[in-house]
């Protein structure tokens, strides 16, 4: 990378205003698990030494860039911006990061960037959802069906998801655009330094959704959320749709919801996600949702709002035994305060959850249940 | 002359696992059996070895057919290997889909040490698939970008 | 085949016979003639290129002859020793004008005209007969036309049909007109059982033999409509046979027809064939026709041939030719002199998986006498290349003569390798698989500090080993070595398309360059042994396994559960089939073992066992811990309790064949001290069912067999109701016919009518439905004997199951390796099982097992450490998620779940234990398991070189 753009980088993302307090280390999720980890240090190098031998390093691909040293940090510096912008020097100069599931899913996301077949993704919208091809409302699904077709013996039904929000949609009286041909958003292809690919996706998806004529697109997944308000603006300039996450469209309307939910009688607590929270800001929406379910005893984690954990994998890199462990205490943080189900907002939390459920490192009686959001307000739906 | 090089070369992948279907390519070899050059093979010891990212990967870096070959069921040299892999290889038909990738594009199939004839028919089958299936159109479009290119700094 | 012909201590003479024995045991000296190959076994390569260019095709013995093969050739694909062999009587250069053609076309003058038989003496400490047998040859008896008619085949020749690369490539055609047959008949017993034609003896392999050809048929040919298996009894007697049995009975296009054909005529018209039989459900003679039968021919040795070598290695053979056994229940494996031992159906009929377990029982025996002469394994001291700087390649191009050449530009091959990044040298050779050429690779690697080798050559199913232990001898690790399969996989296959050939090949060599780059050394473990052994069970079988064991001179260590050794033995009279004294075979057992020096712990029960295969330390109850090097399972098995079936345990008069063998033992059969006269036994009474045990008990019908004619010796009358009489072991078929002329009555029940005992407190009569004779039989008897079956021991197998790691099958009981290629080993390298443990079983099959395990025991413990193959898997523990995924899908148990401190857990592969398949690496979500040889990084360099054109 060019010296001068890396300066303009680090001066952008204040990294030179860094007084090398260590607050980041200290409140580093990852930190905390696996000593070797120093945010503080990064910086300190990336200010000191060639960029180029700090890109070199595997620590590139650590950070969970869930945002809450940016958010202790008495300088602002934006260490997550600076991390996107770190991987992509590493990602041209071949320092891969090491990906889940043997990379299939940045192979499947690279694909969505560059074929030119149609998928045939719909088979989830049975007779019993109603969608329709105009409309004022659109619904970006995001990977929710190949999650559901890798994940399978997870036990994890990823497209509850999608078959909730359109069921919820409906009640309201709303049918949503789905785009048959819709593109992965391309969030873990740009957190991933995959820059290339990520602007095809952009590109595509948002000349999609301009061709429905859609003026409002909803996402239940909170990093199709910042990566399509927030991250599109940035390469295809100004949207010409607006985005909404799910929750806040029905915060707008609960008393009508309201009227239409059964009793569910459970105990839970919420997870918030790093994109939906800290990234986006909306901690408030979804907990009025939860609290609106009737039956529903709410326990918060001590853990909570700006100051959550994050759900311990990012864009499908680096999981190893640090996730776990995040996972791990996330799930027994929910136990302690005696919630029987941690319910969370975003897809990619419900499967890394799912997924640390596995093996024997909880104990069976410790395990608590792990639902999306919007599927139980579709079960509350049901029961009424 | 120009039809010729005209003519549609497929990129055909092949897994075969070390004790059974490597097996019965060379012995499709010792029996001279014919089929058609378009593969390239690689060997595992086991067909449980392949993972999905190397089928998804074969198929993003532009694969027209991936061809995934083990032992029979119960001969597997691992004993059960070949059920992970066919574990795996449910998960692959079902992303495959959803991808809209041609379904003839993709096979899992077993093929013992002696099958030297059934090898040699299902790669003359697989080829002749692939060639009615046409060029893939799932090849990416270049690697890795060049130069990076500086993008504003958002939050 | 291919292990035998390439291990160091084993020399293998082809062409050879046995002239003459003399000596003793441990001091013999055989003499061998070895007839001439006329082709040097040191120079052929196999390429083949004599035989292509020999004019002569004439029939080919192995296809029986149904293909043709040369005058010059390799009898078939995976022979051993790769090399080819001239047959004189048919070759050219017998008469006065020279053909030569083939020492022409061999580019190493590999052919020789003048080879001579040359004659040889090798001092050997013992011999093993393993001379199988030859097959029942039908011209002799012509009632079904074998030989005349066309479309008439023995099962040895369907089988080389149904063969994917036999002389048909798998189809399956009429021989007179090249037709797929629609209907296909199989007669069975053709030369056995049967006091006309061959021998009285079952042959023991054909009913399933001809159970699965039917089964295959359909999948060869779609198109055939009926498959009939013509029978007298179904023997499926075997491990998971019956089962078999019953799937195919369940097919509706086979045909189980009971009968033999009378004889068989031809139409002359369509040469279909028409079947003279019985229809035994109406009694009434019927003509069946079928478009192709196949007569399940026996085992038949060629006598004369048999009778010589008996002769020559002073041994003695039955009036059919085998080779007959000092004794045939529990010395079955011993010849009649000392030092010379049998195995498969060198003595009699035999299936595979029994067969192969007797070998290593013949080979346990045979080493008591070789047990002072270990050989060592010699030190090598070969300084190590250095291999931590950046890859250089050097990659041998082969031309194979012209296999390879005669398709692929070999020049323009190494041209373009030359070109590939890390390659430093390139060059191709006539045959680099050739000694010179072998030794132009190691100067080469001196010369130009090689440090990865690349061959583009066959394949590396043969020559890989060869080429790995070139480089390794001049300090270059093995595993750093790469294979091109440019000749099997290519020249050979793609011979009428050169150009694309070329392609492919020049593809598969750049990706092995990439892969090569990426290689890395990997150093074998060595695991020290222990050489000491457990046995656990102290039957028969356990103590045999024992006695073989510390006559080779190993400590053993035999763990009894009860106080008394012997097991099921000791509740025994007389055994089968020479009734030889049960109290007496004991003794002699105990005697041995005693004379072994193995140490016996009665009372003692395993509780637990800790390491792998070379150190294990086996917990006892009462005996503390016992290191060993390896683990014999030999537990037997429980007995059937038919509690509720046939009044048993109810009415007065029904017992099981077991408490009779003890009446039997005491002398007079009696109940309440009032003669019996009239017995019947009811057979597979926990046996062959699904709902108890699925398979055949294999010993119960030859044991009835036994007791009936003992009680008709006592002047007792005997019926007996049986569904198929198995009476398929060592003179038991002669046994069963003797029984029937001593007036012993059998009658056949149908699984889904068994026999009703009449009588309310006291069994008064028994009564069944008999297909034979199409009516109900009924019977005034005082006395009905349960066969009862054999069955796993429910909670000693599920702990031992749980100590040791080895699964049990369907069945209940152990599973081994794999029934033909391990039938005494199990998945856990270093525990081997045998007896009744492994299934059911009689004594004979269960003793030979019992050598067996401990042969396969012994050739681990012989060695002072094990080398463990270095291509396993290992886990990250930074990576590892402790999802417990590996854990749950290894059926070797290599993967751990491991307390790695701070209250964590991590999985952790036994390198001992993993097997190297890479499955679990492909399973783990995190990519924390790397399969070493085979990592992602070899695997997707390829990839990227083949379809992206760069290693980027």
């Amino acid at each position: 990378m060019a010296e001068a753009t890396f300066q303009k980088t680090l001066s952008l993302t204040n990294a030179f205003r860094c007084l090398e307090c260590g607050k980041c280390t200290a409140v580093c999720p990852i930190s905390r698990y696996n000593g070797t980890y120093s945010p503080r240090r990064i910086v300190g190098r990336l200010i000191s030494e060639n960029p180029a031998n700090v890109a070199l390093d595997p620590n590139v691909w650590t950070c969970l860039t869930c945002g809450l040293c940016n958010a202790r940090c008495p300088s602002d510096v934006k260490y997550s911006a600076m991390t996107k912008v770190l991987r992509r020097e590493a990602f041209r100069l071949h320092n891969d990061p090491s990906c889940s599931h043997g990379g299939a899913l940045q192979a499947m996301m690279r694909i969505h960037a560059t074929s030119n077949q149609p998928q045939d993704r719909m088979g989830w919208v049975t007779g019993d959802l109603k969608i329709a091809e105009k409309g004022e409302w659109g619904y970006f699904v995001g990977c929710l069906p190949y999650f559901d077709a890798l994940f399978s013996d997870l036990e994890s039904n990823t497209l509850a998801i999608a078959k909730s929000v359109v069921k919820v949609l409906n009640v309201l009286g709303i049918e949503p655009v789905v785009m048959k041909d819709e593109r992965c958003c391309g969030h873990d292809l740009l957190w991933g330094g995959d820059i290339e690919n990520f602007k095809l996706l952009a590109e595509r998806n948002v000349k999609m959704i301009r061709a429905t004529g859609v003026k409002k697109v909803l996402t239940a997944c909170p990093e199709c959320y910042r990566t399509l308000a927030v991250d599109y603006p940035e390469v295809v300039g100004p949207l010409g749709f607006q985005m909404v996450y799910i929750t806040e469209l029905l915060a707008d309307v609960s008393a009508q919801l309201e009227k239409k939910l059964g009793e569910i009688k459970k105990t839970v607590s919420f997870q918030d996600p790093c994109r939906l929270g800290r990234h986006m800001g909306i901690y408030d929406s979804p907990r009025r949702m939860i609290n609106l379910i009737p039956g529903v005893q709410f326990n918060e984690m001590t853990k909570r709002g700006p100051g959550a954990i994050c759900c311990g994998t990012s864009a499908w890199q680096n999981c190893d035994a640090t996730s776990k462990r995040i996972q791990t205490d996330r799930l027994l943080g929910a136990y302690n305060v005696g919630a029987e189900m941690l319910v969370t907002s975003c897809p990619k939390c419900y499967v890394h959850f799912k997924c640390a459920l596995q093996g024997e490192s909880i104990p069976e009686d410790k395990k608590v249940e792990v639902k999306d959001l919007i599927v139980l307000l579709a079960e509350a739906l049901n029961s009424k | 002359m120009a039809a010729e090089t005209k003519e549609f070369k497929p990129k055909i992948l092949v897994f075969a696992c070390n004790w059974c279907s490597y097996a019965g390519a060379d012995n499709a070899g010792v029996n001279r059996m014919q089929y058609p050059p378009d593969i390239r093979v690689i060997r595992t010891m086991c067909s449980g070895r392949v993972n999905p990212g190397h089928i998804l990967e074969a198929f993003r870096m532009g694969a027209d057919g991936v061809l995934w070959s083990g032992c029979h069921f119960g001969d597997c040299h691992y004993i059960f290997g070949n059920y992970e892999a066919e574990k795996n290889y449910k998960k692959l038909v079902a992303m495959l889909k959803l991808l809209g990738v041609d379904e003839r594009r993709f096979r899992l199939e077993w093929v013992s040490a002696a099958e030297g004839n059934k090898w040699a028919a299902l790669i003359k089958e697989f080829v002749a698939d692939i060639k009615a299936a046409g060029p893939s159109p799932h090849k990416m479009n270049g690697s890795r970008m060049s130069q990076p290119q500086p993008l504003p700094i958002v939050e | 085949m291919m292990d035998a012909g390439r291990h160091p201590l084993i020399d293998v003479f082809t062409l050879s016979e046995v002239i003459g024995l003399e000596g003793r045991p441990g001091n013999y000296q055989a003499t061998v003639r070895t007839a001439p190959r006329y082709v040097d076994l040191d120079l052929c390569t196999g390429c083949g290129q004599c035989s292509d260019a020999c004019p002569i095709a004439v029939p080919n013995e192995f296809d029986i002859g149904l293909g043709t093969r040369k005058a010059i050739y390799s009898p078939f694909p995976q022979a051993v020793p790769n090399a080819y062999t001239l047959d004189f009587d048919n070759c050219l250069n017998d008469v006065i004008l020279a053909c030569e053609r083939c020492r022409k076309a061999c580019d190493i003058n590999a052919i020789k005209y003048d080879d001579y038989p040359k004659e040889f003496t090798i001092p050997v400490g013992s011999v093993i007969v393993a001379t199988g047998t030859g097959v029942y040859t039908p011209y002799q008896k012509g009632d079904y036309g074998y030989g005349i008619y066309p479309n008439v085949m023995t099962g040895l020749e369907y089988e080389r049909m149904l063969n994917a690369s036999g002389p048909t490539n798998g189809k399956i055609i009429r021989p007179s007109d090249g037709r797929t047959p629609k209907k296909v008949a199989f007669i069975q017993c053709i030369g056995a059982r049967c006091a006309l034609e061959g021998g009285e003896y079952c042959s023991r392999f054909c009913c399933l033999n001809s159970a699965k050809c039917a089964l295959l048929t359909k999948d060869h040919e779609p198109d055939v409509d009926e498959v009939s298996i013509h029978y007298i009894d179904m023997r499926a007697f075997g491990k998971g046979y019956d089962e078999f049995y019953r799937r195919t009975q369940a097919e509706p296009w086979i045909k189980y027809v009971r009968g033999k054909p009378s004889k068989i005529l031809e139409d002359p018209e369509t040469r279909n064939l028409i079947l003279y039989t019985e229809d035994q459900a109406t009694g009434k003679p019927q003509k069946r026709d079928a478009d192709l039968v196949i007569l399940a021919s026996a085992g038949m040795p060629n006598r004369e041939v048999t009778t010589q070598l008996a002769k020559i290695l002073g041994i003695e053979t039955d009036e059919y030719g085998f080779f007959v056994s000092r004794q045939s229940s529990t010395q079955a494996l011993e010849a009649t002199r000392d030092g010379i031992y049998l195995c498969g159906c060198s003595r009699g009929p035999e299936d595979i998986p029994d067969s192969v377990a007797q070998a290593s029982g013949a080979a346990a025996l045979a080493a008591k006498h070789l047990a002072d002469h270990r050989i060592e394994r010699i030190k090598e001291d070969i300084p190590q290349v250095d291999t931590s700087g950046p890859p250089r390649i050097g990659v041998f191009v082969c031309n194979c003569g012209i296999n390879i050449a005669g398709v692929l530009d070999v020049k323009k091959l190494a041209e373009q390798a030359a070109k590939l990044p890390n390659v430093v040298w390139v060059q191709s050779d006539l045959f680099t698989c050739s000694d010179q050429a072998q030794r132009v690779i190691q100067e080469r690697i001196v010369e130009h500090k090689l440090n990865r080798i690349i061959a583009a050559a066959c394949t590396p199913r043969t020559h890989e080993p060869i080429f790995r232990e070139t480089i390794r001898l001049v300090g270059l690790n093995p595993y750093l070595f790469e294979m091109v399969n440019i000749r099997d996989q290519c020249s050979w296959v793609h011979a009428h398309e050169p150009e694309a050939a070329m392609e492919r090949a020049t593809d598969q060599i750049r990706m092995a360059v990439a892969r090569s780059a990426r290689l890395e050394p990997l150093e074998a473990k060595e695991l020290k042994v222990n050489p000491s052994a457990v046995v656990i069970g102290g039957g028969l079988a356990g103590m045999r396994a024992a006695t073989d064991l510390a006559l080779q001179g190993f400590p053993v260590t035999l763990i009894e559960k009860t106080e008394r050794l012997g097991g099921r033995s000791r509740e025994l009279n007389v055994t089968f089939p020479e009734e030889y004294d049960a109290e007496t075979l004991f003794n002699e057992a105990y005697e041995r073992l005693k004379q072994s020096g193995a140490r016996v712990l009665t009372g003692t029960e395993v509780i637990g066992v800790d390491g792998f295969v070379g150190g294990f330390t086996v917990k006892t109850d009462t005996n503390g811990d016992v290191k060993a090097g390896a683990i014999i399972m030999a537990i037997g098995s429980d007995i059937y309790n038919p509690v509720g079936e046939y009044g048993y345990g109810m009415t007065k008069g029904v017992i099981t064949n077991m408490q009779l063998e003890a009446q039997l033992k005491q002398g007079e059969v009696e109940l309440d001290g009032e003669s019996v006269k009239t017995a019947a036994f009811v057979q597979c009474v926990g046996s062959r069912d699904p709902e108890t045990n699925p398979g055949c008990s294999r010993y119960c019908c030859a044991t009835t067999v036994k007791q009936a004619l003992a009680l008709r010796k006592r002047g007792i009358n005997v019926i007996v109701f049986y569904r198929d009489m198995r009476t398929f072991s060592h003179h038991a078929e002669e046994s069963y016919r003797e029984a029937r002329r001593a007036g012993v009555v059998f009658v056949r029940y149908n699984d889904d009518r068994k026999p009703e005992i009449i009588g309310e407190n006291k069994v008064t009569g028994i009564r069944a439905y008999t297909e034979a004779i199409d009516d109900i039989v009924e019977a005034d008897v005082d006395l009905v004997v349960l066969a009862v079956g054999l069955s796993p021991y429910k909670e000693a197998y599920a702990k031992l199951k749980e100590i040791m790691k080895v699964p049990t099958g369907p069945d209940g009981f152990f599973m081994e390796r794999h029934p033909k290629l391990g039938p005494v080993e199990t998945n856990t390298e270093g525990i081997f099982v045998c007896g009744c443990a492994q299934g059911p079983k009689d004594l004979t099959d269960s003793v030979a097992q019992a050598s067996g395990a401990a042969g396969k025991a012994a050739t681990l413990l012989a060695n002072e450490t094990v080398l463990l193959d270095p291509t396993t898997c290992a886990v990250s523990f930074d990576l590892c998620r402790d999802c417990g995924t590996c854990v749950a899908i290894c059926d070797f148990h290599a993967p751990e779940r491991v307390a790695i401190g701070g209250g964590l857990f991590a999985a952790k592969i036994n390198e001992a234990l993993c097997k190297g398949c890479g499955t679990c690496a492909a399973m783990c979500p995190t990519g924390a398991i790397k399969a070493r040889h085979f990592t992602d990084n070899q695997i997707s360099s390829m990839m990227r070189v083949f379809l992206l054109g760069s290693e980027a």
